[in-house]
C-alpha cells in the first residue's frame, strides 16, 4: 500500500537490527536512532497523506470545471453541477420521390431529390428547470421556424411551455421527425394540427405511467405551421396518454393508449379561408375546398390513438374525425366532417426493440469496426374520408368540386429503415394510394404510386 | 357541437384526476447538505424522523444526506445543489448561502431557539494512547516539534472553531495582545504538516494515516474516535479553555418551497428539538440544548470552560472578515 515508505523502512529496520545486536553501540544510540527512523517515518507519511489531498483537490476542482462533450446526442456544454447545459444538434434528410405513373389528375408529379429537411437544433436548460429550444427549418429552399419556446420544469408532474411546438393531437405528428418509421407520415396527420403558438401546461405522473398535456393556441388551419394568427378565437387541445405496464417486464410494458381533444373557432374570410388542403402521402392534394369557401365557427377534433411495442415487433394506431363549420358564398354554413385513421406495423428483422423511438442497433456501424446496424420492415393502411356534405349543392355553393376533390383517399405502404447508428439511417418505402371520386365526370382520381427514399444525419 | 361549458368540465375534470393522482403519490424525499463530521448523527436522526413522519402522516419520507467540509458545502448550495435543509458547521456559512445565494432570509437564524443550534459541541484534543507527548493544553500544541493536525479553514467548518478556540485561549493568556495571540496561533500552524478539506478527513490522517501527535477535533468526533478505535488507541485531552460551537440548522427556503417539500422540512428541522431528536443528538456526543436530556448526557461530557464567539470576537462575521477572509490573519500565518 506504501511502497516508498515500506522499502525506506524496511532497510532502515534492517539496519538498526544490525546495529542493535552490536555492542559497539550505547542504548543512547539506539534511541537516536530508534526517534530518527520515526521522524522519517512520519515525514513519509506526510507527503504520502499530501498527495492524497492534493488529489481529492484535484477532483474537486475537477467538478467545477465546466464541461464539453459530443456524442450521439450533439454536442454539449455543461456547468459542473449540470444546472446549466446547452446541446448543438441537428438533422439533414435528403430525399427522392419517384411516381413510376405520372397520367394525371394525381397519378405522380415530377420524380425529383430534395432537402426534405435541413434544422440545426439550439436547446438547453438553465437553474436545472428552465428549458428552452429553437429549431429553424431550411428544407425545400424556404425557412421555417419550427420550435421556439420556453418551458418551465417545476416538477415532473407539473411543466409549463410557451411558444411555437407541435400541438399535443396527433400521435404520429408527436413522434420526432428523426424518429418516424416512414419517409412521410399517414393520412391522419392530415388532420392534426402541426406547430402552432401557443402555452401549454404537461407533465407525467404515476411513475411515468400518466402523460398529460393541455394547452391554448392560436389554432392553425390543418397541418399547417404559421407564425401569426388572423382572428381573435382560440383552441383548447388536450391529450392524455397512459401506459399503465411500463415500469414492469411484462409483455404488456409497451402499451400505450390515449385520447386528444380539441375545440376552437375558426373565423376565416373569402380572401384567407382558414382552412386546409388534404394531401395524399405521396404529397399530392387531393381534396381542395372551392374558392370562396372560408371556416366560420366551431371547429372540434376527437383523436384515440395507441402504440403498443413488444419485442422487435411494433404497432401503431390513430384514429381522429375532425368538425368545421364552413361556410362558402350564400349558402348557409355547415358542419365539414372529415375521419382518418391508420394502423402502422413494425418489424426489427435484426432484433433489436422496436419502440416509439428509432431502434438501438446493437452492433452499429462505428467507423472502423462497422456492424450492419438494424434493419426494419414496415407497413401501413389509411383511409381518410370526407363527408358527402362537403360536394352537396351547386356549382356556386358546394365547399369542394367533387370532380376535383377525392371523397375518400386509401393509403397502404411498404418500407424498410436501415439503421446504421443512432446518427444515420437509410429509409425506403412504396406508397400506394386510390381514390373515391375526385376524377372528372364522377370517376376517381387515378391511383398514386409513390416511392420515397430518406438518407437522415442526426446527432 | 360541444359547448364551452362542456369543455371546461372535461378540463377541470381532467386536472382534477391528474392533480389527485398527484397528491396520492406521497413518497417525499429530502436533501440535507451538512458538515463533515454528522454522517452518523443524521443517518441514526434521519431514520427516527421518517418513523415518526410514516406514523404521523402516512407518508413515506427518505432523506438523502451530503457532507463535506461546512464552507464547501455552503458553496456547493449556493452554486445549486438542492438542499432543502442545510446543518452546518456555523453560522456563516449559511449567512453566505442567504446572502449570496439568496435562498434564505437574512434573519433565519432567529426561527428556531438558540440561534437554531439544536445541539452544541467544543473543540479538543484527540492524542496517542498515554499521551506520550504530554500534551496537555494549548500551550502544548504550540510547542515546537509537536506535529498538529486539523482541518484547513478556508473549507471546513471545524478548522475554524479549532483555530478561533485556540485563538481564544491565547487572547486569556496574554491579556488580550492580539499579537501575541497571532504570534502563539502562528506556532500552532508552524506544527501542521498537512491541511485536510475536511474534519473527517483530518480524523483519518491522524487514526488511519498515523500521522501526528494531536488532532484538534470536534468533541462528537474525539468522542466518536475513541469508540471505533478502542480507548487502548487513542486518549481525550481537555484544554483547559475551549469555545463553544453552535451547529445552526436551517431550511432552505427558495428549495424547499421549489420542491414543495416546506412542511415536511421543517418538521424534521423541528424534530431535531424534541426529545427524541435531542437524545440521539446526544447519543452521538452532541451536547443537547434541551435541559431534560442535557442532564441524562451530563456525566458523558467533560466540564470544560467555554467561551461564545459572540463574546470574543464579536460574531461570526467580524472573525470571518479578520482572520478567513482572503488575505486575512489566517493566510498571513499560513504560508506554506
Amino acid at each position: 500500500m506504501y511502497p516508498i515508505r515500506s522499502r525506506v523502512l524496511a532497510a532502515a529496520l534492517a539496519a538498526g537490527a544490525v546495529l542493535a545486536s552490536s555492542s559497539v553501540f550505547a542504548d543512547d544510540d539506539i534511541s537516536q536512532l530508534k526517534e530518527q527512523l520515526e521522524k522519517l517515518d512520519q515525514k513519509i507519511r506526510v507527503l504520502e497523506r499530501q498527495k492524497e489531498v492534493d488529489k481529492e483537490a484535484a477532483l474537486t476542482k475537477a467538478k467545477e470545471t465546466p464541461t464539453v462533450s459530443t456524442g450521439k446526442d450533439g454536442f454539449w456544454l455543461r456547468s459542473p453541477d449540470n444546472a446549466y447545459q446547452i446541446r448543438i444538434g441537428g438533422i439533414i434528410q435528403l430525399d427522392s420521390h419517384w411516381y413510376p405513373d405520372k397520367t394525371a389528375p394525381i397519378g405522380g408529379t415530377s420524380d425529383s431529390f430534395l432537402l426534405r429537411k435541413v434544422r440545426p437544433v439550439l436547446e438547453g436548460v438553465f437553474l436545472d428547470n428552465i428549458a428552452f429550444r429553437i429549431m429553424s427549418d431550411f428544407g425545400g429552399g424556404t425557412t421555417v421556424l419550427q420550435d421556439a419556446y420556453v418551458e418551465l420544469r417545476l416538477d415532473k408532474a407539473f411543466n409549463i411551455r410557451a411558444g411555437k411546438f407541435k400541438s399535443p393531437l396527433g400521435l404520429e405528428r408527436l413522434q420526432l421527425d428523426s424518429e418516424t418509421e416512414f419517409v412521410e407520415r399517414g393520412l391522419p396527420t392530415n388532420l392534426a394540427p402541426n406547430r402552432d403558438l401557443g402555452i401549454q401546461l404537461g407533465g407525467s405522473v404515476l411513475a411515468d405511467t400518466l402523460s398529460y398535456q393541455i394547452g391554448v393556441f392560436n389554432g392553425n388551419p390543418d397541418n399547417s405551421t404559421i407564425d401569426a394568427d388572423n382572428n381573435d378565437q382560440k383552441d383548447v387541445v388536450g391529450r392524455i396518454f397512459a401506459e399503465p405496464f411500463r415500469n414492469g417486464d411484462s409483455w404488456l410494458s409497451g402499451l400505450g393508449v390515449g385520447i386528444a381533444y380539441a375545440y376552437g373557432v375558426q373565423q376565416g374570410t373569402v380572401a384567407a379561408s382558414n382552412l386546409a388542403t388534404y394531401k395524399t402521402v405521396g404529397q399530392q392534394n387531393f381534396y381542395t375546398f372551392a374558392a370562396g369557401a372560408f371556416a366560420d365557427g366551431a371547429r372540434t377534433k376527437l383523436a384515440p390513438q395507441f402504440y403498443y411495442y413488444v419485442g422487435p415487433l411494433g404497432f401503431l394506431g390513430e384514429y381522429i374525425t375532425s368538425r368545421q363549420e364552413v361556410t362558402r358564398a350564400t349558402n348557409q354554413k355547415r358542419d365539414f366532417d372529415s375521419d382518418a385513421w391508420q394502423l402502422n406495423v413494425f418489424w426489427v428483422v435484426t432484433g433489436e426493440d422496436a419502440s416509439f423511438r428509432n431502434p438501438t442497433p446493437r452492433k452499429p456501424y462505428a467507423g472502423s469496426s462497422p456492424g450492419l446496424g438494424a434493419v426494419e420492415l414496415v407497413g401501413r393502411y389509411g383511409v381518410q374520408t370526407i363527408d358527402d356534405t362537403a360536394f352537396a349543392g351547386t356549382a356556386a355553393n358546394r365547399l369542394a368540386d367533387p370532380n376535383a376533390s377525392a371523397r375518400e383517399a386509401r393509403n397502404v405502404g411498404l418500407g424498410a429503415n436501415w439503421y446504421f447508428n443512432r446518427n444515420f439511417k437509410l429509409q425506403a418505402n412504396y406508397d400506394q394510394t386510390d381514390f373515391k371520386g375526385g376524377g372528372p365526370s364522377g370517376t376517381d382520381l387515378r391511383t398514386e404510386k409513390a416511392i420515397f427514399t430518406r438518407i437522415q444525419a442526426n446527432f | 357541437m360541444p359547448s364551452i361549458v362542456r369543455i371546461a368540465k372535461h378540463t377541470l375534470t381532467v386536472l382534477l384526476a391528474v392533480s389527485a393522482w398527484t397528491a396520492v403519490a406521497a413518497d417525499v424525499e429530502l436533501l440535507n447538505v451538512s458538515y463533515d463530521p454528522t454522517r452518523e448523527l443524521y443517518q441514526e436522526f434521519n431514520a427516527a424522523f421518517a418513523k415518526q413522519w410514516l406514523t404521523k402522516t402516512g407518508d413515506k419520507v427518505t432523506i438523502k444526506q451530503s457532507h463535506g467540509g461546512s464552507g464547501k458545502q455552503a458553496r456547493t448550495v449556493i452554486d445549486g445543489l438542492d438542499a432543502d435543509v442545510v446543518t452546518l458547521a456555523l453560522a456563516y456559512d449559511i449567512d453566505e448561502i442567504a446572502a449570496r445565494g439568496k435562498l434564505l432570509p437574512k434573519e433565519w437564524q432567529k426561527r428556531l431557539p438558540n440561534n437554531s443550534a439544536p445541539y452544541t459541541s467544543t473543540i479538543v484534543f484527540l492524542v496517542r494512547k498515554g499521551n506520550p507527548k504530554h500534551i496537555k493544553d494549548w500551550d502544548d500544541v504550540a510547542k515546537p516539534g509537536i506535529s498538529v493536525i486539523t482541518p484547513n479553514p478556508k473549507t471546513s467548518g471545524g478548522a475554524r472553531w479549532n483555530y478561533l478556540a485556540a485563538w481564544g485561549y491565547a487572547l486569556k493568556n496574554y491579556g488580550n495582545d492580539e499579537a501575541k495571540a497571532k504570534e502563539f496561533v502562528s506556532k500552532i500552524y508552524k506544527n501542521v504538516p498537512v491541511l485536510d478539506s475536511g474534519a473527517r478527513g483530518a480524523t483519518t490522517t491522524f487514526v488511519e494515516r498515523g500521522i501526528g501527535d494531536v488532532l484538534l477535533a470536534w468533541e462528537n468526533e474525539a468522542f466518536l474516535a475513541v469508540r471505533e478505535l478502542g480507548p487502548e488507541k487513542v486518549d481525550i485531552v481537555v484544554p483547559s479553555l475551549s469555545i463553544l460551537a453552535e451547529p445552526p440548522v436551517t431550511l432552505v427556503d427558495k428549495v424547499a418551497d421549489k420542491h414543495g417539500k416546506r412542511k415536511v422540512a421543517q418538521a424534521y428541522l423541528e424534530y431535531l428539538y424534541s426529545e427524541e431528536g435531542q437524545d440521539i443528538a446526544g447519543k452521538n456526543f452532541y451536547r443537547p440544548t434541551d435541559a431534560k436530556v442535557a442532564a441524562k448526557y451530563a456525566t458523558q461530557f467533560p466540564k470544560i470552560n467555554l467561551f461564545k464567539i459572540d463574546e470574543v470576537f464579536g460574531g461570526w462575521q467580524k472573525a470571518q472578515k479578520t482572520h478567513f477572509a482572503d488575505g486575512g490573519v489566517f493566510d498571513q500565518i499560513y504560508q506554506k
